[in-house]
């Protein structure tokens, strides 16, 4: 799965835009308990030295300052001065017991530092200073304790911080994956099905989630648009029969009219112009049939591997002596190098070329070039046919694709407008695009097709 | 000839029969499929022109059946069904021509002339000689009176077409087919024009005229009667 695929999943956007807020939940989480170990912990060290504070305040006021003077001097003896220190002073601050040099400036309960002693760095300690009478008691514990726990705790809610995001990531990446494999299985079948293999279905997982359901959904709609497409086919068939009867009869009784003995001029005449009309309306509802039955399927069967430079050769050969006759002229420039290989149907292929021909030879006057170009292009395969006749008013060029769309001004009526809609039809079989544009003058018909190794069939 | 008009419209037929037999043609018409199927087995047959859509069997299990029965008899097909796959399963089924109704009556005669003269099996022909004009299929070159004659693909192939069928009329629908593998009307003079190129390369600088137009049906190459 490219980085890329990765970072556009949506899910994967989503949680990347949640992630601050979530770093932003632990960090708050692992302070708060930090505090509250430490709040813990001093807590109890506060407890402790106000048992003693106790015991000592018994000691003053039942035997007196001298007493009191011999228990904290013992207490300081008794106890190991990283651990506790405790101090006596008089009312001048001088000391009169324990291991504290001098009375701390704090109010109430609180830390201040202490030196260790022999030139080591002052250490943190607890606790609070006590009036005894004129004398001053000090009495603090020391902080290493919490301050140890402090550290651990950073360190762990640290990595588990660490631990808890790098699984997040990985767990998201995971899901990302395989949910991104299911949507490419989507993807990719409904491209398959767009080429023509309208038999294809997603795949349905077992587990119920929202892709399978949606995936279910579409082999519903897939199995509606294939019996559509029958149904469809079934129609022509049917409409070819029985719409081509009648005018099979109309055509022979008129030409039984027409050859019948002693026929005189005039209705001869007539029955020639409804001759030529049914022939006429059987050309169209021909090409029609042949429109309508190209969209209705999409399999690539008959295709096979050609060269539309030949392809382009040929009709060129075919169709440059008949625009001379009508004094233009036609080029095909061939590239020996190129034979600008796809997977197409010859048949249409070639059909659509001559209606994009003989189109430019009939609506361009006397002196117009008509072009073919056919050639291999980095992503695609290119078949151009451009003339300098008239061409195709910008606003008219997305209309003259639908059937039955006249040029103003077209004049000739050979045809019924049918052309260019077949001509959309071939290039929509063949999943290729199609641009008419301006080719200053005249027109461009621009033909983007697969190239045969990529796609298709 | 002996024709055989399996056909179930009747009217269709009616006008098959009575053309044909205004031509000289002796004609028989069914109207199912299994008696046109009877009627080919059992009785003696130049050509059959065979409708697809038929009551009791359809056309194309017609012509499968007598192929298997191993009657080579020529087939046409008169169809509505005009498609190119159809068109193709017709032929590949056996049949020798397929033809699209609507249709003129002369495009009719054309073919049906045509595939009763065919020969049953395909010789292979190096040279087709009409009058002057000699046809040499191997090298590729056009003769007449003795002088070579320089031809374009298309303008050989065409003339060839129409040598073969030498003295029969060749439509312009199957000029289409045969020359240029067109199964569409083009709307376009293409066939005019590249008879009239070929008639000015043999023709003109020549006394006898070799190429006819018969209006309304096609072309006939022959020598001068």
């Amino acid at each position: 799965m490219r980085l890329g695929d990765l970072t556009s999943a949506s899910g994967f956007r989503y949680s990347l835009l949640v992630a601050p807020l979530f770093v932003l939940l632990l960090v708050g989480t692992a302070g708060y308990l930090d505090r509250v170990t430490q709040a813990s912990m001093v807590e109890q060290l506060e407890i402790e030295i106000r048992i003693q504070l106790t015991s000592l305040r018994e000691t003053f006021v039942r035997q007196g300052p001298e007493a009191l003077r011999a228990a904290v001097q013992a207490s300081a003896l008794s106890t190991s001065p990283a651990v506790q220190r405790v101090g006596l002073f008089d009312a001048a601050g001088a000391n009169l017991a324990g291991n504290v040099d001098v009375v701390p400036d704090i109010e109430g309960w609180d830390c201040f530092p202490l030196s260790a002693g022999n030139g080591l760095p002052d250490r943190e300690f607890y606790g609070t200073v006590t009036a005894f009478g004129p004398t001053t008691l000090v009495m603090a514990r020391t902080m290493s304790g919490v301050e140890a726990v402090h550290e651990e705790l950073h360190w762990a809610l640290m990595i588990a911080g660490a631990v808890i995001i790098l699984t997040r990531l990985i767990l998201e990446v995971a899901v990302s994956r395989h949910v991104g494999r299911k949507l490419r299985t989507l993807a990719k079948t409904l491209e398959a099905v767009s080429q023509g293999d309208t038999d294809r279905r997603v795949p349905v997982g077992k587990g119920n989630d929202q892709i399978d359901k949606i995936s279910r959904l579409i082999n519903v709609h897939l199995d509606r648009l294939s019996a559509l497409m029958a149904t469809t086919r079934n129609t022509i068939v049917s409409i070819a029969h029985d719409l081509r009867s009648p005018l099979n009869r109309a055509s022979l009784s008129v030409q039984e009219a027409m050859t019948s003995e002693g026929i005189a001029p005039a209705p001869q005449a007539s029955l020639e112009v409804a001759y030529d009309n049914l022939t006429q309306l059987s050309a169209t509802f021909d090409t029609m049939l042949r429109i309508s039955r190209i969209q209705a399927s999409a399999d690539h069967a008959g295709f096979e591997k050609l060269s539309l430079t030949e392809l382009a050769a040929d009709i060129a050969e075919t169709f440059r002596p008949v625009a001379e006759d009508a004094g233009q002229s036609l080029t095909f420039v061939q590239d020996d190098d190129d034979s600008a290989v796809i997977m197409g149907d010859r048949r249409m292929l070639q059909q659509m070329l001559v209606n994009l021909v003989a189109n430019a030879s009939r609506y361009g006057p006397p002196g117009t070039t008509i072009s073919i170009k056919a050639w291999t292009g980095p992503d695609d395969v290119v078949l151009e046919v451009a003339d300098n006749g008239p061409g195709i008013p910008a606003d008219q060029r997305q209309n003259v694709l639908n059937p039955f769309h006249r040029l103003k001004g077209g004049g000739h009526d050979e045809g019924a407008g049918l052309g260019l809609a077949l001509v959309e039809a071939i290039c929509t079989r063949h999943g290729a695009s199609l641009t008419l544009s301006d080719n200053a003058p005249g027109l461009r018909v621009t033909i983007c097709f697969h190239p045969a190794t990529a796609g298709g069939a | 000839m002996k024709i055989l008009v399996a056909e179930d419209d009747a009217r269709s037929a009616e006008f098959m029969r009575k053309g044909l037999t205004e031509l000289g043609h002796s004609v028989e018409t069914v109207d199912d499929g299994r008696d046109a199927l009877t009627y080919c087995l059992y009785n003696p047959c130049d050509i059959v022109i065979l409708d697809r859509m038929m009551p009791g069997m359809d056309g194309l299990s017609v012509l499968k059946s007598l192929r298997s029965a191993g009657r080579k008899v020529p087939v046409l097909f008169v169809t509505a069904m005009g498609d190119v796959d159809h068109r193709v399963e017709g032929l590949i089924a056996g049949g020798d021509d397929y033809l699209v109704k609507p249709f003129h009556f002369s495009e009719l005669v054309a073919r049906v002339t045509a595939l009763a003269r065919r020969p049953q099996s395909l010789e292979q022909v190096t040279h087709l000689t009409v009058h002057d004009l000699d046809l040499d299929l191997m090298s590729h070159s056009a003769t007449r009176d003795g002088q070579h004659i320089q031809l374009q693909n298309k303008e050989f192939a065409l003339l060839e077409v129409l040598m073969r069928n030498a003295g029969r009329i060749v439509t312009k629908t199957m000029l289409l087919e045969q020359v240029w593998d067109f199964n569409f009307d083009p709307q376009t003079t293409v066939v005019e024009t590249h008879i009239s190129r070929l008639r000015a390369k043999i023709d003109k600088p020549f006394d006898v005229p070799l190429i006819h137009t018969t209006r309304n049906s096609g072309y006939c190459l022959h020598a001068p009667r």
